[in-house]
């Protein structure tokens, strides 16, 4: 299995953890590979994020992916059953859309650009 | 389960980096004026000084204050940084926590046991990984700098078991490449086993590479070199230096963000698990800040201890400095480095010890312990960490120059386990 595509599965093994410990408890992740970018969706369809919580999430995906650190330390991410690892996972992938709508749930979608990730990391 | 959601408040990181890059560039010119004029410009001295340093076996503890004076000590410091600082620009990742923890721990390290020469075989070995693998050299660059902790190995087979040249630099640097290779993936597999606990985590990989290597060496009848040396200089050449630089990180701090205290808040707050990038996450102002104070503790507990003043001391402190951004924080660290104070008194091994002096200071890798479990967890690991420090030293023979990373992951992987069930019962989560 690729590399990225476990990396991603980590991910989403966060957001996952993120949705139960604020009350969701019906939680759908989709993926989708890309052979340049692949995409990770979670969505909770019980919960809406309370502002503090949504500010939290763009927080943590305000910097920018950092390879050297997702690449080391990436393994720790979707491993711990007591802690979360967000901070970790916004070294590992960009947010592209986070929606917090009554009715409709709260629904994450991050990814990780593969070419990309290797090149334009410049400063 | 909890979040961690201290965030406090944006901050540009990457215009942050930028900034990041001077600190490390105000550290390399510091160690580097320190050491010029502490041989009184005598460029002789120094290059003189710097041959003595890159012919040593290193084989831990190994002071370059004793070999080589301080001078000639501090240029290497300040080269080895150097050249972790351009990798770092080269590989065009972000100055943050993690890489300026890494600089700190090359200048800290290439105080006794690191220099210009010997940290290039684990570099290669790193680098010919990524090639190997198809990943950018820069995704690796962190398990490069700071597995150069495997230094000696090739310092030791170069000078310290009698081939003769051509072929002690050809095996030195083929051994080297090797043992940086397989440190890559080591690495990421020992993570699993402390759960990020350990902050010198490339200590505790490079700790089974070391004794493995040891072993092949033993089982052809290969012995290590013996000697080491621990000077004891005069503090009044070393502690004013620091404390100064000490003193102007943290003012650097609070003329950077104004309200760095507000970050600060969120850094002691902080577990400081791996990964706790303080830049990334509270900003440069709060841990410039947090750096300076974990400088100043550090020399404290030297003073406390009546710890001796050299190169191993000194980059115990440097290194300490370094994981301020990466992890440590006052409330975090002290736990376990009160822990090692007290089983040093309690045991026979005492505090005079250079390896209770260096396990005080460098016991501060177990600080995300104490962060998540609270002080009197931190205490208890503090204790179980030196009794391993002294032990575990014999397995790799002191060619890893992580010993308190070594030490400090057998003792993580053995606690967290059972703290982390302790925890889960209390919640009745079990």
């Amino acid at each position: 299995m690729k590399f990225d595509a476990v990396q991603l599965m980590r991910v989403a093994e966060e957001l996952l953890k993120y949705f139960y410990t604020k009350g969701a408890r019906h939680v759908v992740l989709s993926y989708d590979f890309g052979a340049d970018r692949s995409f990770c969706a979670a969505h909770a369809k019980d919960i809406v994020l309370a502002s503090d919580d949504e500010e939290f999430l763009r927080r943590v995906f305000d910097g920018p992916v950092q390879p050297e650190v997702a690449n080391y330390y990436g393994t720790l991410a979707g491993r711990r059953r007591d802690e979360l690892e967000m901070e970790l996972v916004g070294t590992m992938v960009e947010l592209d859309e986070l929606s917090c709508e009554p009715g409709l749930g709260t629904r994450i979608l991050v990814s990780r650009r593969e070419m990309e990730y290797r090149s334009s990391h410049e400063h | 389960m909890k979040v961690a959601q201290n965030y406090i408040r944006h901050h540009d990181v990457n215009a942050e980096g930028h900034l990041a890059q001077a600190v490390v560039l105000v550290l390399i010119a510091l160690l580097g004026v320190y050491g010029i004029g502490a041989a009184r410009l005598d460029a002789n001295a120094l290059i003189d000084g710097l041959g003595i340093i890159v012919v040593q076996p290193d084989i831990l503890i190994n002071d370059y204050v004793e070999k080589a004076g301080l001078g000639a000590a501090f240029l290497n410091a300040a080269l080895c940084a150097l050249v972790g600082y351009v990798l770092l620009r080269r590989s065009r990742v972000l100055i943050s926590g993690p890489a300026i923890a890494a600089v700190f721990t090359i200048a800290g390290f290439s105080l006794f046991g690191k220099n210009v020469a010997n940290i290039w075989p684990s570099i290669l070995g790193v680098y010919l990984f990524s090639a190997l693998s198809k990943r950018p050299f820069a995704e690796n660059v962190l398990v490069a700098l700071f597995g150069t902790a495997l230094a000696p190995l090739s310092s030791e087979l170069a000078f310290g078991i009698g081939l003769a040249a051509p072929w002690n630099f050809i095996v030195a640097l083929a051994v080297g490449s090797a043992a940086g290779f397989f440190l890559s993936p080591i690495a990421r597999s020992a993570l699993d086993f402390h759960r990020g606990y350990n902050l010198y985590n490339i200590g505790f990989a490079a700790g089974f590479i070391g004794t493995v290597t040891l072993s092949f060496l033993k089982a052809f009848g290969i012995t290590l070199s013996s000697g080491g040396s621990w000077a004891s200089v005069n503090p009044g050449f070393i502690v004013p230096f620091m404390l100064l630089y000490f003193l102007g990180m943290m003012a650097a701090g609070a003329v950077i963000d104004p309200q760095w205290y507000l970050g600060y808040k969120g850094i002691v707050a902080s577990s400081g698990r791996l990964v706790s990038d303080f830049v990334r996450s509270y900003g440069l102002g709060a841990t410039l800040f947090n750096m300076g104070t974990m400088g100043l503790i550090g020399m404290a507990a030297v003073f406390i201890i009546g710890g001796d003043w050299n190169g191993p001391v000194v980059g115990g402190i440097l290194t300490l400095v370094g994981f301020a951004a990466f992890g440590k924080h006052p409330f975090n660290a002290l736990p376990p480095m009160i822990g090692v104070t007290i089983m040093a008194m309690l045991s026979n091994y005492g505090l005079r010890t250079p390896a209770s002096q260096l396990a005080v200071l460098f016991s501060a890798t177990l600080a995300p312990i104490s962060g998540a479990y609270g002080p009197f967890a931190g205490i208890a690991v503090g204790m179980l960490h030196l009794v391993l420090v002294q032990t575990v030293g014999v397995l790799h023979g002191g060619l890893n120059l992580y010993n308190n990373g070594f030490a400090g992951g057998m003792a993580a992987g053995l606690i967290v386990p059972i703290l982390e069930w302790m925890r889960e019962w209390r919640r009745h989560e079990v």
